[in-house]
């Protein structure tokens, strides 16, 4: 049976009258746009909700656009209003817009709450045992809360978000307020307890701050390691109001089982392992230390307690372990927060340049140093190449690495007259210049390995205005295939713009900026791994789908990226706090790393038109470090204000 | 991304699907042109890749349906505050053109808007404009084989209601959508 059909002309035909004009649809749609733009170019609002509009009204609008956004309030709309649904209702209400508020509100009503505590609390106990009783039923009462809060404490530490942390902070306010106001109903109120309590409260949350990666997923400019190093700071400093604490005062030191004996021997060989690897990547006498310092201090301990087994702890054993703890502390702290403290400094960077006496890891360890030096040369830092230049003519009379040449040619150590005396270099300049007639200039591949030849006919007047031309041609079909080749990295890009340079034939920057900056865009990544931070440049455009982990930000890569900025200009949409947070100071950064991400970041404040973070940015980015002092702040505060005890053990003697 | 390229591939199906939610001619290709000045704006807020003609045609259709949401909410509005105004008369479009129409062309207009509604919403979608199936699928998001039975049905339907041959079953259909 055959089925009978409207036509499709038919049906085309009764439908042509509600057909649209072409030219001018398109018209109403660009007219529609300049008006849009027109108003948000006078109105930053007028496209945001009426609930927005309210909170803007009482908010800036960079806090309540998560700081997510550059200086011009258009963008910084568009990010507030680009959220949506529920997404939209949880930032209005919780995050980002309150949360500083919401800290200072919460700690204001958590002192106060800590005073009317200690003044409604109960008569104060004064015998120990009914003391040591009413401490077992406190943790008979509230041991599953502690479990809880532990293993939340835990969780929220691995999962390395620091936002969650920072609302677990807040919520930590009420715990402290919890504990305060049970210890005071069972009449254990006391100065010494409290501190004690606080203290070890803060250590868990020293040490879960330090074990995990907080904050490398998301922007900060301090590293996140501070966290940490704030709660052990509140440890030293609840530490001499701990002494004395009855029910430790009869207790009795216990030998180390096998099991902890075993458990020593196990930590002991990985902190060694730890130390040779850390040795072998970095030479850091000091880190080393630290490592092979905390086995040192497990160890002592438990000597200690095997020792002095049987014996009662009383003041003098508390104090011991209070200096052990300081001892164990102090280090971790300093090295935590010296890149915060005294952050690498452009003395430090042209130490670094000057000194550069051995390429240990060899041309990666040349493009470190080149990274490093360019800036200091452009800085005006003036720096002494002398060693370096030594090291440069070893590798000249030696190898001749093509990359290492590249890197002495870009900073002016090799000389422009001995470029000629450079194995392969006329074979190498004739393979760039000659072609055959009519030939269409191709792109050059692994420019990074034949910049030095390129760069050195150039920089030696060895290319006639017709091969400059041909050149050209190759260099601009580099950069054009860019945009489709899969091999590309960022250093061709720059390498192309620089190169242009050298041989008198600038790029037309305008042309190509659209270019760049879509490769920028693409190249930017925000994921995070293997003690990178996001927000960094991919150094690959693809990446193995098989690999055991993603590809991260690299450090070289985004110190070219910045440079390219520099030519080319800051893309739009480009979030440069994503790029900051990257490069913030950090103790993990070793070696040349720390120069690099320093030279890259210095550059990155002086690009035209960036502005640095307010400080509005920075408490809002650093709101956990923020709580984390709050919290350190009331446990002092609420071990001050309760009153001290004097106590005599029950059974001196 | 072009705009102008954009506007061409998308104009006509993006139309034809408004006014397939109910929106008379010339709202919806008011609500088309402001769509795709919002699309236009805000395409760094998209997920995905935007060049996909796939995520593109998502994106458009929730942007369109977030407009035309708007546009029916203020119309009421309108409406409440001015009893007089006749919503039929904002529906008529464009009036000179469809009285010189032929009587069949407008028998077959109005049993389009009979059709069920996804038969409806795909041939308005595709046969305002010269547009390919596989667009018509992206702004849809559904697959071009769906499209193309949804197109197939239509034709069908269409051909049995001209000729008065409709069935009980597509009856009871067209009464419930």
């Amino acid at each position: 049976m055959s089925l009978s059909l409207v036509p499709e002309d038919e049906v085309r035909a009764a439908l042509r009258p509600y057909r649209p004009d072409r030219d001018a649809f398109e018209a109403a749609v660009r007219e529609r746009l300049q008006v849009a733009e027109q108003r948000q170019a006078a109105d930053p609002l007028w496209r945001a909700s009426p609930l927005l509009k309210s909170a803007a009204a009482f908010l800036p609008l960079q806090v309540l656009a998560g700081c997510k956004a550059a200086p011009a309030a258009s963008n910084a709309t568009a990010s507030a209003t680009g959220a949506a649904g529920g997404y939209k209702l949880i930032s209005y209400l919780a995050f980002p817009a309150i949360s500083l508020f919401v800290l200072l509100g919460a700690a204001g009503f958590s002192a106060r709450k800590i005073r009317a505590i200690r003044d409604a609390s109960g008569k104060e106990l004064s015998d120990s045992e009914a003391m040591r009783e009413a401490t077992s039923r406190w943790w008979r009462e509230n041991r599953w809360s502690a479990w809880t809060v532990f293993a939340v404490t835990i969780a929220l530490a691995l999962l390395g978000a620091s936002w969650l942390l920072f609302l677990f902070y807040i919520v930590s306010f009420g715990l402290l307020l919890s504990i305060l106001s049970s210890l005071a109903k069972l009449g254990l109120g006391n100065r010494q307890l409290i501190g004690r309590s606080c203290m070890l409260g803060l250590m868990f949350l020293g040490q879960t701050a330090m074990i995990s990666g907080i904050g490398i997923a998301e922007i900060h400019f301090l590293d996140q390691a501070a966290v940490g190093a704030v709660f052990f700071g509140g440890v030293l400093v609840l530490l001499p109001f701990t002494m004395g604490v009855p029910q430790l005062l009869d207790t009795r030191i216990q030998k180390p089982s096998r099991w902890m004996w075993a458990f020593a021997v196990a930590f002991a060989a990985f902190q060694a392992l730890l130390a040779i690897l850390v040795w072998s990547v970095s030479k850091n006498p000091w880190i080393v230390a630290l490592v092979l310092g905390s086995v040192l201090i497990l160890v002592g301990t438990m000597v200690y307690q095997t020792r002095f087994s049987g014996q009662r702890i009383a003041i003098p054993g508390q104090r011991t372990a209070a200096v052990f703890m300081a001892v164990l502390l102090v280090p971790l702290m300093a090295f935590v927060l010296s890149p915060v403290v005294r952050p690498v400094s452009r003395a430090d960077m042209k130490r670094y340049v000057e000194s550069y006496a051995a390429a240990p890891h060899h041309s990666v360890s040349w493009e470190s140093w080149e990274i490093v030096t360019r800036w200091a040369i452009e800085s005006k830092l003036d720096p002494d190449l002398t060693q370096p230049r030594r090291l440069i003519a070893e590798e000249f009379a030696g190898k001749q690495n093509p990359y290492i040449l590249g890197s002495a040619l870009r900073t002016g150590l090799l000389p422009v007259e001995q470029v000629g005396e450079i194995r392969e270099y006329d074979r190498q300049r004739r393979s760039f210049v000659d072609h055959p007639a009519g030939l269409k200039p191709q792109a050059i591949t692994s420019l990074a390995y034949n910049d030095w030849a390129i760069r050195g006919a150039a920089l030696r007047g060895d290319l006639s205005p017709a091969e400059r031309d041909y050149l050209e041609g190759r260099l601009i079909a580099t950069l054009q295939e860019a945009s489709q080749s899969q091999q590309v990295e960022l250093r061709d890009l720059l390498l192309v713009t620089q190169l242009l340079e050298v041989i008198g034939r600038p790029v037309d920057r305008e042309r190509y900026r659209g270019l760049v900056h879509d490769l920028l865009r693409e190249f930017q990544s925000k994921k995070s791994g293997g003690f990178q931070f996001a927000g960094g440049f991919k150094k690959y455009r693809t990446w193995p789908v098989n690999a055991w982990h993603e590809q991260t930000g690299s450090l070289d890569s985004t110190a070219y990226a910045i440079e390219l900025m520099e030519t080319y200009g800051v893309p739009a949409n480009l979030d440069l706090n994503w790029v900051r947070s990257f490069l913030r100071p950090s103790a993990m950064r070793f070696g040349d790393q720390k120069y690099v991400a320093a030279s890259a970041l210095d550059r990155l404040n002086h690009l035209p038109g960036v502005r640095r973070p307010g400080w509005i940015e920075v408490l809002y980015y650093e709101r956990s470090l923020l709580a984390a002092c709050v919290l350190v702040g009331l446990c002092v505060y609420a071990t001050l204000i309760s009153p001290p005890r004097n106590f005599t053990p029950a059974s001196v003697g | 991304l072009d705009l102008t390229k954009l506007i061409d591939a998308y104009r006509g199906p993006l139309i034809g699907l408004i006014a397939s939610w109910g929106a008379p001619w010339a709202e919806a290709t008011e609500i088309a042109e402001e769509s795709f000045a919002e699309a236009w704006l805000r395409r760094e807020s998209c997920r995905g890749d935007i060049e996909n003609p796939v995520v593109f045609g998502r994106w458009l259709r929730g942007v369109a349906l977030n407009q035309y949401r708007n546009s029916v909410r203020s119309r009421r509005r309108r409406e409440r505050r001015v009893a007089n105004l006749e919503p039929a008369a904002l529906a008529e479009f464009p009036s000179a053109e469809t009285e010189t129409q032929g009587e069949d062309l407008q028998a077959l207009r109005q049993a389009i808007d009979r059709l069920p509604s996804k038969q409806r919403q795909a041939v308005l979608v595709h046969y305002l404009e010269e547009t390919s199936v596989s667009e018509v699928a992206a702004l849809l998001g559904v697959s071009a084989k769906t499209v193309e039975g949804r197109l197939y049905q239509a034709r069908r339907a269409l051909r049995r209601m001209l000729d008065g041959k409709l069935g009980a079953p597509q009856i009871a259909r067209m009464l419930c959508l």
